[in-house]
């Protein structure tokens, strides 16, 4: 490796993640010293460090790129995918305060767990090696697992997150497996020392070969990413959980996870991928093998999130169930093998960030004013409460992928990503799939504005902290008119993976 | 500077309507009214303006052109063009919304978001109309359904829920199969490379498609994107088997709701094939006309029989929009100069009429909070300007000689009976059954014996009057000087006939 980076040059890479290190020791102590405290300044300290690590990735975005430390690698598609967690984690622990102002409940390890989980994920988007990868993966995974177990309210909190760790393990071990087979084939864990390899084996039509390991660490990402045949933990760990964390798994943890798949695909197999001019692609039979496997899962997750979430009354079993259809959209993305399809896929996950995390917080937003989280409880909701009513029927729109919302643009770039890579298939599936869930995201909208409240509605507070946020992500979510940045962000983080 | 950008002006003026509204507080309720009536009356009046002034009607092709870059990553623009195709019916949709502004001036029920929501509709229908680029037509296609869906959903009848949800998958389904179809030209257009979204581009590119004989699931490129935007236009119009949303939307749909969506909405998927469906797929076009004027055939005749039966008013109004719709479509699929103009000026006398009708059916059901036709009988004695209006209406709407119907129904007709005289013959029927049920109609609202309880029946207020009188002056105007349209149209539809060069019927 090139380096001619000097040690202090080199930490001077990793700040930020210095930087969410100390912010979570420090959380720690804070919430150890004796004293009276309350526990919304642990989350204010937390909010700190995560502005502080916002800011130095911010600054970060220009530098060239680099490999520091031998394992972790600086570069567009990490920066980025640092700031997407960094702010998702913001959001999650600003629904989290807010809910506490309401509710008066909450832990103070929540901030430290979801510190952790913030510098897993560093890790986890920013490396090209394969050892690293997995570490990230199990440092976001073991505190994912400890966030959903913290919130003992009841039998439901209990028995999500041992579903979740059961299932994460075995999706993790099966991944670690698949990753000893292509360090025994390839003699490295560095991803584009193994794609060297790999031409190899594929020009010499060891198709089979190449087939197993990827199909066992697509395990481990389709856990996480929750693919079918992967999913079947997540509707009940949403539901378990208490939202914020919901939030954090379907929007944070996912979007990391994506981005690692990305870099992971597009790097460890380039030299079989079907890239335009000036790169190493080269068509062959696993290419095929590889596009068929992932359209595959991404056509079965779609249909299966969709068709589950119609019948669904819980709020957050339902976006559980959507969230599942979404990330066999970005699948879809991805599945196409094509730079374009990696772009696509990127920035349909920052749209989903948008409209998924006002989802959730929609969610909270009702369940404080009626108690429930049924589809039942917001009952004309919509009309008392106008400003979130109003956010909530965009995040629908948006999940929908109705224009002029982001939901729109960025199913439109996956469909034409998929479409002239050859799925056309997947694109027809999307469409239709859009009109499926069409039925369901809009039972919520009849709920908060169609029905009558009749004479049980509560009153309700106002949560003008949350309301905030919410039109905050509305007004995100309203990119259409300046969907270009959203759009050079996904191709300024992929192309680095492409031309490397 | 105002002409620069009058097209986006009327496009876009509603949207200021709407945000003084959302400005408003709740309780200003004659504020509120009085904004929608200001920010829709104002894109009429530059409507009448763009009518009277800088339209020339001498030029075929789009005038007033505005554009520029949107999304240049994926070739999208911004795009606006009226031409004599659009011009009509953006003045149509103009008035129209105008008229339901005071058509909804006893609603009360969260009157700041009726209102506004309504403003919002308005610019989706004003821009679709306007838009010379299919990305921006789409996107002003999909901004109508929310408003629509609330519309329906909040402020409808009993059933409101079911025929809300109903409405919004029908329209969304068949939106989507036009998604894909857009997907699959904007590549075939070259893509992220070269592609275009403008529609006339397009509409010269078109032919080659067509002659690229390529099978993709054994059927031609073009046939799979004539079917693709076929289907998401017929269902808006709605073309029988698609048109079972629309009576219960309009059943449950209050009066201005419905008539705008029968005035205007339904226009949209008519304007959409002719500007878009057969231009893009011209050979498909050529192969399948025929079949569409057997639809258009279905749709007069079956929905004319379907509303003789019908003995809610509404609901036969809504059935008899199905059947004018058919003449439409018959004289779209001759494609001959007479069949283009009569088809396109169905489309704006349908539009006045069948507003009117609504109008009509809403001024009874306010009063007697019912609309089954046995149960009334003799309001002619006690509403006698209600009734001369209502006359003038329903004979505009049955085609009488002298009022606007006839002579786009006759053009019609005539227009396609060099092309398909024996379809022509069958849909006479549908004038016949047509004129039973109006005039059934007539006799049970009008003539006949008064019942007690309707004794102290008011006849229409001055506000009823205003709304429906420039219909029934456009109903008479156009029936006795029709060239006042068709002399705008002409050039355009000369223009479309002669660049879609197909021959229909051989």
């Amino acid at each position: 490796m090139p380096d001619a980076l000097s040690y202090l040059d080199a930490l001077k890479y990793i700040l930020p993640e210095v930087a969410v290190t100390v912010g979570l020791c420090a959380v720690l102590i804070w919430d150890l010293l004796p004293g009276r405290k309350r526990s919304q300044e642990g989350a204010w300290l937390s909010l700190g460090f995560l502005a502080l690590a916002a800011l130095l990735l911010i600054q970060r975005l220009d530098w060239r790129e680099a490999t520091v430390f031998g394992m972790v690698r600086v570069d567009p598609l990490a920066t980025v995918f640092k700031l997407f967690i960094t702010s998702a984690v913001g959001f999650v622990l600003a629904f989290d305060l807010a809910d506490r102002r309401q509710t008066g409940e909450g832990k103070g390890e929540t901030y430290f767990l979801l510190l952790t989980a913030t510098l897993g994920s560093y890790f986890l988007v920013g490396t090209n090696n394969l050892i690293l990868l997995y570490l990230g993966l199990e440092t976001l995974g073991l505190s994912s697992y400890a966030l959903a177990g913290i919130h003992k309210r009841d039998r439901f909190g209990a028995e999500a997150a041992l579903k979740y760790v059961v299932y994460g393990a075995l999706a993790s071990g099966i991944l670690l497996y698949g990753v000893s087979l292509l360090y025994g084939m390839c003699g490295s864990f560095e991803m584009h020392e193994m794609a060297r390899y790999l031409v190899v084996a594929a020009d010499e039509g060891r198709s089979a070969q190449l087939l197993l390991p990827t199909l066992l660490v697509m395990v481990g990402f389709g856990f996480k990413l929750s693919l079918f045949p992967f999913q079947w933990w997540a509707p009940d760990v949403y539901q378990g959980v208490s939202t914020p964390v919901a939030a954090f798994l379907a929007v944070g943890s996912k979007g990391v996870a994506l981005a690692a798949l990305v870099r992971f695909i597009a790097v460890t197999y380039s030299g079989l991928l079907r890239f335009g001019e000036g790169t190493l692609g080269a068509e062959t039979a696993f290419t095929g093998d590889l596009v068929l496997l992932l359209s595959l899962m991404a056509g079965a997750t779609m249909l299966f999130g969709n068709l589950a979430a119609l019948r669904q009354t819980n709020l957050k079993r339902l976006l559980a169930y959507s969230s599942i259809g979404h990330a066999g959209y970005i699948l879809m993305g991805v599945a196409a093998l094509t730079e374009q399809g990696f772009q696509s896929a990127v920035a349909y996950t920052f749209v989903y960030y948008m409209m998924t995390l006002g989802a959730f917080g929609m969610v909270l937003y009702f369940a404080n004013q009626s108690g429930s989280e049924d589809i039942s409880g917001l009952r004309g909701l919509g009309l008392k409460h106008p400003l979130a009513g109003v956010a909530t029927v965009v995040f629908l729109a948006g999940l929908t992928g109705l224009p002029p919302t982001a939901g729109f643009f960025g199913k439109w770039y996956l469909m034409t990503a998929a479409w002239s890579g050859g799925l056309r298939w997947l694109a027809l599936l999307t469409a239709l799939m859009s009109v499926v869930s069409l039925f369901y995201y809009f039972r919520i909208a009849k709920a908060l504005f169609l029905t009558d409240a009749g004479e049980a509605a509560p009153a309700g507070r106002r949560n003008p902290v949350l309301g905030g946020l919410l039109a905050l992500l509305a007004a995100g979510s309203l990119f259409f008119l300046y969907f270009e940045p959203l759009l050079d962000a996904a191709v300024f983080s992929v192309g680095s993976l492409i031309r490397w | 500077m105002l002409l620069d950008h009058l097209l986006s002006l009327i496009t876009f003026l509603p949207i200021a309507g709407m945000v003084l509204i959302l400005l408003l507080p709740k309780g200003q309720l004659n504020a509120i009214r009085w904004v929608a009536a200001g920010a829709s009356g104002l894109a009429l009046a530059l409507c009448c303006y763009l009518w009277v002034g800088p339209f020339d009607p001498g030029v075929g092709g789009i005038q007033l052109r505005e554009s520029f870059e949107w999304i240049p990553a994926f070739h999208i623009n911004y795009t606006l063009g009226v031409d004599g195709l659009s011009l009509p019916l953006l003045f149509l949709s103009a008035l129209i919304h105008f008229i339901a502004v005071f058509a909804s001036w006893n609603i009360t029920k969260q009157a700041k978001g009726y209102f506004a929501l309504l403003m919002l509709l308005e610019v989706g229908v004003n821009g679709v109309f306007l838009a010379m680029d299919f990305f921006l037509f789409y996107v002003f296609w999909e901004i109508m359904l929310l408003p629509m869906y609330f519309l329906i959903g909040i402020w409808g009848g009993k059933r409101r829920e079911y025929a809300a949800i109903k409405f919004f998958l029908f329209t969304l389904a068949g939106s989507v199969l036009m998604l894909v179809a857009m997907v699959a030209i904007w590549l075939k257009s070259g893509g992220l490379e070269n592609g275009t979204f403008d529609i006339l581009t397009l509409q010269a590119m078109a032919p080659a498609w067509g002659a690229d004989g390529t099978l993709f699931l054994g059927m031609k490129f073009t046939t799979w994107i004539f079917w693709f935007l076929f289907i998401g236009f017929a269902i808006k119009i709605p073309v029988f088997p698609f048109h079972t949303w629309l009576p219960d939307a309009h059943v449950e749909a209050p009066t201005p709701i419905s008539v705008i969506l029968a005035g205007i909405l339904l226009k949209l998927g008519a304007y959409g094939m002719l500007r878009i469906n057969f231009p893009l797929a011209p050979d498909a076009f050529q192969q399948f006309a025929y079949a569409i004027a057997v639809l258009g055939a279905i749709n007069i005749v079956y929905g004319a029989y379907v509303a003789m039966g019908q003995t809610d008013f509404k609901r036969m109004v809504a059935y008899s929009s199905v059947s004018h719709m058919g003449y439409f479509l018959l004289g779209a699929a001759a494609w001959t100069f007479t069949g283009l103009n009569g088809a396109t000026l169905q489309l704006f006398t349908h539009g006045t009429s069948s507003a009117m009708l609504f109008l009509i059916v809403g001024v009874v059901y306010d009063r007697a909070h019912h609309r089954d036709l046995n149960d009334f009988g003799g309001l002619g004695k006690r509403m006698p300007y209600y009734m001369g209006l209502s006359i003038i209406g329903m004979f505009a709407a049955l085609g009488l000689p002298g009022l606007s119907g006839f002579i786009s129904e006759a053009m019609t007709l005539m227009g396609s009976y060099e092309v398909y005289p024996v379809l022509v013959i069958i849909s006479t029927l549908g004038i016949l059954m047509t004129a039973a049920f109006l005039l059934y109609a007539i006799q049970r609202i009008f003539l006949g014996k008064l019942p007690e309880k309707y004794e102290n029946m008011p006849d229409i207020s001055g506000r009823e009057a205003f709304c429906m009188v420039p219909f029934a002056v456009l109903c008479i105007l156009v029936g006795i000087l029709p060239h006042l349209v068709l002399d705008k149209m002409g050039a355009t539809m000369e223009l479309i006939r002669e660049q879609l060069a197909v021959t229909i019927g051989g």
